[in-house]
């Protein structure tokens, strides 16, 4: 029974902390929250780390160039309020995993992006905004657009 | 036992209430709450500890509005969440000063001054400690009380700091002591409100994510009531004459009790200097057009 209070106690503590922490760094400002991107790539690593989890991913073009992508992503305590561990979300994203990310671009032109949502080859996907508050499909805005 | 589960039900309610919808779906595990469940919260949520000298617990800003009020002598500018949305007094020269100097990027920064995370000097992007009363805005808050000493512990930003609030009479002369990021505060009870007045506070901490600066002449003056057992109320005024013409008498803000006393969790909720370099260069600066302090990107 203790057990359950401090697993509910947990859980609240996850509540009122999970609002509005990813909204602090002015998204809107980095990124274009109106262009989207989808791109087909191999995991490089994820870190699910504060002020924001990154995922970095690699993409290759048709002429064998890859380019170094990462994905800007929630914090670790909004992964967790939207019922996501590290264990998972750390096999799912292992190194050498082919994924097919969605999201918003930087406004500089480099390879950054707000994360919308991940697709793995098994269909398994971080999507509904559980990873970040980036487009999750073609002609769809992000979230924290200015 | 049942009567504990019983209150923490009544604080999850509570809590789902004053939060977002998203926030909300992840109350009662196993579904909605039933009607038997909402009877039980209602009946024990008499049954709560209540002194009005006792602030034991974790607690979060009520999100009360804030009047989006555009400011004409400034263009886009509104008032901020900071001192509970009062608008702020003119600023001295100094304080101008530092007030442009500051670039900020935060969500509650004017449209007019924001920039990029990567081209901006807000102290959350190294991890520096936001300070007094920046943290209070930031996420849950947690009260310690013991006999001479009250601790707010602030758990969100990310950051996670703890600030002394002494109570035991003792008289502190700040002009002798070294400033801190969470000052100098000294409290007492008159009546049923919590009296603290603080200052010797490092002038390196921004006011809120809009920049506003203090100088370490600052000097706070709250005022807390409790006046009942889900409620918290704090009205604050600042006094700067060095970066601020005439003091700037906040607005109440109010907070609702999450977790009482005995069943209080933290979340490890640091800021991690070495996690925000490596997001830096691995997300922030390239994001941002930084590339000199970026990852190789091909």
């Amino acid at each position: 029974m203790r057990k359950s209070i401090i697993v509910l106690a947990v859980l609240a503590g996850f509540l009122v902390g999970s609002v509005s922490l990813f909204a602090h760094h002015g998204t809107g400002t980095s990124y274009d929250m109106h262009k989207v991107v989808v791109l087909k790539g191999v995991v490089q690593r994820f870190a699910m780390a504060n002020p924001h989890s990154q995922l970095y991913f690699d993409v290759k073009d048709d002429q064998g160039n890859v380019a170094h992508w990462s994905a800007e992503m929630r914090n670790p305590r909004n992964l967790e309020a939207e019922g996501h561990t590290r264990k998972e979300l750390m096999e799912k994203f292992a190194p050498g995993t082919p994924i097919t990310v969605t999201g918003n671009p930087s406004k500089a032109g480099t390879p950054v992006l707000v994360f919308g949502k991940a697709v793995l080859a098994d269909g398994w996907c971080l999507c509904n905004h559980d990873g970040g508050i980036g487009s999750e499909a073609p002609g769809v805005a992000g979230g924290g657009v200015e | 036992m049942r009567n504990r589960i019983g209150s923490l039900v009544v604080l999850l309610i509570g809590a789902a209430v004053f939060q977002s919808p998203a926030a909300a779906q992840v109350f009662f595990p196993g579904g909605p709450a039933s009607d038997a469940q909402k009877a039980a919260a209602a009946a024990s949520q008499a049954k709560l500890a209540y002194d009005p000298h006792d602030l034991s617990g974790i607690w979060r800003g009520a999100g009360q509005a804030v009047p989006q009020i555009k400011d004409p002598r400034i263009g886009d500018a509104h008032a901020d969440p900071l001192m509970g949305g009062a608008p702020p007094p003119p600023m001295t020269a100094w304080g101008k000063e530092q007030f442009d100097a500051n670039k900020p990027s935060a969500a509650e920064s004017w449209q007019s001054r924001r920039v990029a995370p990567a081209l901006g000097n807000d102290p959350l992007g190294n991890c520096d400690p936001l300070g007094y009363p920046r943290s209070l805005g930031r996420g849950p808050v947690e009260f310690i009380q013991t006999p001479g000493k009250i601790l707010q512990i602030f758990n969100g930003g990310p950051d996670m700091a703890t600030r002394e609030i002494f109570t035991d009479g003792r008289k502190l002369d700040t002009d002798d002591l070294d400033p801190r990021w969470y000052g100098w505060a000294l409290g007492h009870w008159e009546g049923n409100s919590l009296i603290v007045d603080s200052s010797g506070y490092d002038e390196r901490a921004w006011l809120g994510g809009n920049g506003f600066p203090h100088s370490d002449q600052m000097k706070l003056h709250e005022v807390y009531n409790h006046p009942d057992a889900m409620t918290l109320e704090i009205t604050m005024t600042l006094d700067d004459a060095k970066a601020y013409t005439k003091p700037w008498v906040g607005n109440k803000q109010t907070f609702k009790l999450v977790l009482p006393k005995g069943l209080t969790v933290l979340y490890e909720e640091y800021c991690v200097p070495s996690e925000e370099q490596s997001f830096n260069q691995g997300v922030r600066n390239p994001a941002g057009g930084d590339l000199a302090h970026s990852r190789p990107l091909k």
